[in-house]
């Protein structure tokens, strides 16, 4: 809008309208070729009866896989597994991260260490990660169990394959690599914050408190969506730590509904068909979820 | 007397607090080193006795001439290698023509690009799967190569949208005035300006192909075959080789750690996704 007169500087209109066009053309093809075309197959599978290995062919069975999705138990278990998690991760990233960011955002001895250390862990693959998680919730020997039975707490449970604590520690894994990267961005967007209303609040006599309730949080409010919309849709499709740590086991217990989904329609039968469809009632509840949060939270700091 | 008391049991419970978080973040990589510098095949306890055993075998082991990690690291890294540029230059062209050229429906466009990014791969991997099977592009780098730049492609637009907007735009009118074609400004004039921002988003490219496992696990088998792939499936002729396993993931974040080191400062600042209004 502001670069009106640089737009129309092209010495013929003919060029004012291809140069734009050949600019974003690259990026067009490559998205069409291999998501939308992707995504348009998918939309026409959730609508048929097809397994790769077992039929010779795709049978139209209009909406009888989404019928049979919402009486599939392991699929509704695996929803609010995968709400659970989502809701405690980002909560947990949230605020550790932000606390982070706060207490870097200052000058003291060996700030950039702690700044260089504290990106590591999003850093690594969550395979290794999780391979890293399974040495330190070994049953007995492992690094947390040594150091509880150290500090006298004790009976633990068998962290991975408890039901009260698989889901937990799994979480806790995530909170682990990703706090980090939320913290990365608070400390970007406290960096990003303009001097002057921090001047004008120090000269008003406003506490600490004061200053970060009515300066700090309502200029972060926009960065802190966008961490949180990341991490939300991140959640949503959590899949490598639990294929890593659990299997999705005990028993259902850590069935994200990126792991469901993964084992109806890539091992096994490769149920394509109905695999389609439950991927679809998850993009509509992330598209949802994104929807309203950059109507809530990320438009009206725009 | 009593303010200086309080403003060093701050101080101390400040520098308490980063100290946990330090512990928390650093401990299990920790860990993972020791894991991977002690041999005997199965998980050990830490002890005194761990530290005096320490020995660079499993690292020999893995780095045998002609082994199954040099295969799976040079699949990572021709992958990773190709789709970077690709993604960072097809994403800065379009960055451009959104931040500062006439596009027709430009936010609407915007828009559907940024929704790609905030879709479950798992919804793509399906579909992908039937049409790699039927091109043949199974298990072969350009299959995967084509796959991350599309799902990078959000994420490098979005970041150098923001990067763009940030250059002063009296810069590239003076550049327009003096007789510079639109085209001529983008390569000479805000493409220079932009460096630190794409090396950003060229890091995060980077370590999103290095890291990646859906996909990988997915599209590729033994040829194309990635690190967190390889490392994924790994068992040894006797069961996990959990020693073997710390090396390998050792060794796959050594990279990236050193050039996310290198490139700390840049990242802070790449990472505000113009997201910041006063």
């Amino acid at each position: 809008m502001e670069l009106e007169h640089l737009r129309s500087f092209g010495k013929t209109s003919k060029q004012r309208k291809l140069l734009p066009f050949l600019f974003v053309l690259p990026a067009i093809l490559i998205i069409l070729s291999l998501a939308i075309f992707p995504l348009g197959y998918s939309v026409y599978m959730s609508f048929n009866k097809y397994s790769f290995l077992l039929s010779p062919a795709p049978v139209f069975i209009g909406l009888r896989n989404f019928i049979e999705i919402f009486s599939d138990n392991v699929f509704l278990y695996s929803l609010k597994v995968t709400a659970f998690f989502t809701v405690l991760s980002v909560l947990a990233e949230t605020g550790l991260g932000f606390e982070l960011a706060l207490l870097l955002n200052r000058e003291f001895k060996g700030l950039s260490i702690v700044r260089t250390l504290a990106i590591v862990p999003m850093m690594i693959s969550s395979v290794a990660a999780g391979y890293l998680w399974r040495f330190m919730y070994w049953p007995r020997y492992g690094l947390l169990d040594t150091l509880l039975s150290l500090l006298g707490i004790g009976p633990l449970p068998v962290w991975l394959s408890d039901p009260e604590t698989a889901l937990l520690s799994v979480i806790l894994v995530d909170i682990w690599q990703w706090t980090p990267f939320t913290s990365l961005i608070y400390l970007a967007g406290l960096n990003a914050i303009p001097r002057e209303p921090y001047e004008a609040a120090e000269i008003d006599g406003a506490s600490t408190w004061q200053t970060f309730r009515y300066i700090t949080l309502p200029l972060m409010t926009g960065v802190i969506g966008v961490a949180v919309l990341f991490r939300i849709t991140d959640c949503i499709r959590y899949f490598d730590q639990v294929y890593v740590l659990t299997r999705g086991g005990p028993g259902y217990e850590t069935y994200t509904t990126s792991f469901y989904i993964y084992r109806i329609g890539l091992v096994g039968n490769f149920e394509i068909g109905y695999s389609s469809a439950m991927s679809w009632v998850v993009n509509f509840i992330s598209l949802a979820v994104c929807i309203i949060l950059i109507r809530t939270v990320l438009r009206p700091s725009r | 007397m009593k303010g200086v008391y309080t403003k060093r049991v701050k101080t101390a419970l400040f520098f308490v607090i980063i100290f946990l978080y330090m512990v928390f973040f650093i401990f299990p990589v920790i860990w993972l080193l020791l894991q991977s510098l002690t041999t005997g095949g199965f998980i050990v306890s830490p002890s005194l006795e761990l530290l005096s055993n320490l020995n660079l075998q499993n690292y020999e082991n893995v780095l045998k001439p002609g082994s199954k990690f040099f295969r799976n690291a040079q699949n990572s890294i021709v992958v990773a290698s190709a789709t970077t540029p690709l993604t960072v230059f097809v994403g800065s062209f379009c960055a451009y023509a959104l931040a500062r050229l006439r596009v027709r429906r430009a936010q609407d466009l915007k828009i559907w690009i940024l929704s790609l990014r905030f879709l479950p791969p798992i919804a793509v991997v399906i579909p992908l799967f039937i049409l790699y099977s039927t091109l043949g592009l199974i298990d072969s780098h350009l299959g995967l190569i084509m796959v991350y730049a599309t799902f990078n492609l959000p994420f490098a637009v979005w970041l150098m949208i923001s990067s763009f907007e940030e250059i002063p735009i009296e810069v590239e009118e003076a550049a327009l005035i003096d007789g510079c074609s639109t085209f001529q400004v983008f390569r000479k004039i805000a493409f220079p300006l932009v460096r630190g921002g794409m090396a950003v988003v060229a890091l995060f490219i980077f370590i999103a192909c290095w890291n990646e496992f859906l996909f990988a696990l997915a599209l590729t088998e033994m040829r194309a075959e990635t690190l967190p792939r390889g490392l994924s499936a790994f068992i040894g002729l006797r069961g996990p080789e959990w020693g073997v396993m710390s090396a390998i993931s050792i060794l796959m974040m050594m990279p990236i750690l050193v050039t996310a080191f290198i490139l700390q400062k840049y990242i802070v600042k790449g990472l505000t996704f113009g997201a910041v209004k006063a």
